[in-house]
Order: C-alpha cells, then sequence, then structure tokens
C-alpha cells in the first residue's frame, strides 16, 4: 500500500534526504541489523522517474535484507561519477549486507529480486549481484543519468 | 476579515502549559484559527494527530520523550500532507534544517513577535511554506558562504542523538528515549563520529557547544 505512494520528501528534499529516511526508518523497525548510509560526492538533482526507481530499488533490497539475509550489518552506499567521453553521468549504487547469503542457482529469484532488476532495466542501468552461502549480499548497481561530455544522444 | 470561513483547526504541541495557555489566547484572538487540541509530548501529539487530522500542527522540538522532530517525522510517516510548523526556542539554523527536513513546513523560533506565530499558521494551512523572516535570510546566508553547518550531512535521527549524546546522555538512556535498542544507538553513535570525522563524545560536546546547539 505504501509501496505506491511516491514519497513527498522525495520530490521536496530529494534522493538524499528520501533515502536516509528511510534507513532510519528501516533501522528503527529492525534491531538486529543495523544499515548504514553514506554518499560519496555530491549527488545532484536527478530526474523524477530515476529517483523514485533508485529509491524503490534501495527499498526492495532492504526489504530482501530483513525478509532473508540474516544480517547484523548491511550498507547503502550511493557514489556519483561525473561524466567522461565515454560514459554518461552515473550513479552508483552499492548495496551490502554481511548475511547468509544465497545459492543462485539453488533459490528460486523472489519477486524482490526480480522488481529491482526491472527496475534497472528500465533506466538503461547495469547490476552485479554478488552472493553466495554464508558470503552475505552484494548489489552493484550503475544508473547512468544526463548525457556523455560530448553528448551524442 | 469578516468572512465567513472554515476556521483552521489547529493542534498545539508543547510541554509547557503556561506556554500553550499564552498562545491560545493569542490564536483565539485572530480570526479563523481554532485550537481543537493541546499535548504536552511528542507521543500524546501523535494520537491527537490521528484522532483530529488537524489542518496545522504547531510542534515544540524541545520535548520529554520522543522530541518534537522524531514526532514530526511520525507524522508525516503516517500522512504525508501533513502541516507542521515547528516552533522552537533554538534559533541555530541546524534545527531549522532539521526539522525542514524531518518534514515541517514553517519554522519559528519562540523569540518571534506574536503575529507571526498568527501569519505562520495562516500561511501554512493555505499550503504555503513559511520561515520567520531573519531565520530564512540567515539561511539563505550559509547557503551561500558555502557548505552550511556540518551537520547537514546527518539524517534527523543521527542529529537528534547528536544532541542527546552531546548533552551526556548515554546509549541505553537515549535508546529508551527514542524507542530504540542500545545496540542501535551505538550504531548510530558510531555513524556520527565517523560523519563528523570526531573520535569521543567529549569532541562530540565541544562541537555542539561551539555551534550553539548546547550551552557550555
Amino acid at each position: 500500500m505504501m509501496a505506491d505512494l511516491r514519497p513527498v520528501v522525495l520530490d521536496e528534499f530529494g534522493l538524499v534526504t528520501a533515502m536516509q529516511t528511510m534507513t532510519d526508518d528501516w533501522n528503527a523497525r529492525h534491531e538486529e541489523t543495523f544499515c548504514r548510509f553514506r554518499v560519496d560526492g555530491e549527488v545532484p538533482a536527478l530526474p523524477g522517474n530515476i529517483a523514485i526507481n533508485c529509491y524503490r530499488i534501495v527499498q526492495e533490497a532492504l526489504t530482501n535484507i530483513a525478509k532473508h539475509a540474516r544480517a547484523d550489518e548491511a550498507s547503502v552506499l550511493l557514489v556519483n561519477h561525473a561524466p567522461s567521453t565515454d560514459n554518461a553521468a552515473t550513479l552508483e549504487i552499492r548495496i551490502d549486507d554481511n548475511g547468509i547469503g544465497f545459492d543462485r542457482n539453488t533459490t528460486a529469484r523472489g519477486l524482490g529480486l526480480v522488481g529491482i532488476h526491472e527496475r534497472v532495466e528500465a533506466m538503461n542501468g547495469k547490476m552485479e549481484l554478488v552472493t553466495a552461502e554464508s558470503a552475505g549480499t552484494h548489489y552493484t548497481i550503475m544508473v547512468p543519468y544526463g548525457a556523455r561530455e560530448h553528448g551524442d544522444e | 476579515m469578516n468572512e465567513v470561513a472554515t476556521a483552521i483547526r489547529v493542534l498545539m504541541v508543547d510541554d509547557h502549559a503556561v506556554v500553550r495557555a499564552g498562545y491560545r489566547t493569542l490564536l483565539a484572538s485572530a480570526a479563523g484559527i481554532k485550537i481543537v487540541a493541546e499535548a504536552d509530548s511528542g507521543e500524546a501529539g501523535f494520537r491527537l494527530f490521528m484522532a483530529h487530522s488537524p489542518d496545522v500542527v504547531i510542534m515544540d522540538l524541545s520535548l520529554p520523550g520522543i522530541s518534537g522532530l522524531e514526532a514530526i517525522r511520525r507524522i508525516i510517516a503516517r500522512d504525508s500532507a501533513a502541516k507542521l510548523l515547528a516552533f522552537s526556542m533554538h534559533e541555530d539554523t541546524a534545527f531549522v534544517e532539521q526539522a525542514l527536513q524531518a518534514g515541517a513546513r514553517g519554522y519559528i523560533s519562540k523569540s518571534s513577535a506574536p503575529n507571526v506565530l498568527i501569519e505562520a499558521v495562516q500561511q501554512i494551512a493555505a499550503g504555503n511554506i513559511y520561515l520567520e523572516p531573519e531565520i530564512a535570510q540567515r539561511l539563505a546566508f550559509q547557503k551561500t558562504r558555502g557548505p552550511s553547518s556540518p551537520f547537514a550531512v546527518l539524517s534527523t535521527r543521527e542529529f537528534e542523538i547528536f544532541c542527546l549524546l552531546a548533552q551526556g546522555m548515554n546509549a541505553v538512556d537515549i535508546g529508551e528515549r527514542l524507542s530504540l535498542s542500545a545496540k542501535t544507538v551505538a550504531n548510530y553513535s558510531t555513524q556520527i563520529k565517523s560523519k563528523l570525522e570526531v573520535s569521543s563524545i567529549a569532541e562530540i560536546a565541544r562541537l555542539a557547544i561551539r555551534h550553539g546547539i548546547v550551552s557550555a
């Protein structure tokens, strides 16, 4: 129900504050796991659909951690990459936990993971998921936004 | 002013009965404002918000139990369209930024002129944002001078814990006050120190004093 509402904080204060608020709320509800939140560099205002997709991706990942990971530590890191001649300006989202992980060959993908994939693809982003039993779960998601340095788009 | 309009229904949250009485009289003198409920703590404020759905909430930031910031957060989490006016004795812009970040639509200090409170309630009820002119000016100055307070990197929750740590509270007490486990508070404490690049509670206290967040 809540998931369909676009959080006001996202529009008024941007992605960083919205994610801060989200992780604060998550930490208040999940005593067994503490999620850190860091930002490396300044994250500029992102186009609306990119901001909401990034927000939902982190929300889904945190839900998965709470449901399945049995982690005591988690972390969300945002890194902004300036545009170059090869790449558009890109937001890197890293989500890590030190939980039990899962075997991708034997564990069916949950809905949460499918949702994350769909959102990454919708933004022409890339996602790398590294996990194995007892090795935690580590997402690295690259979301391009804006043009390349000599934008020919 | 004589037009008959629906009165703005106000919930007032302040732990001092005398303060509430003063503002009740003040607001009653303004046409079109009606106080429908009063609370003396953030918890009670949240409950009364749910019960009365007021048009505007006037929220003191320094409350016993959960702080005004946390109460703002909880109300906004329940109703993102809630219209909250933060009302505080703190004039430090760090508090202003934090209150706005938590979701308040306005901020005025307790030293402001009486008509400012009335003006603020009316503006916020009308869907606008209201900052006391002096505060708005200081905020604008800070922004143009470069990165504002070092506390801008902290989330609302972190800033709240920072203030309590600076006052000398320990993780257990802070946890009880904010309904968090002591372990969560300890984790936040580590994160706050790392973000502010300090290594001890003593340095946190010094930083807080230097920025006028707690008095020496």
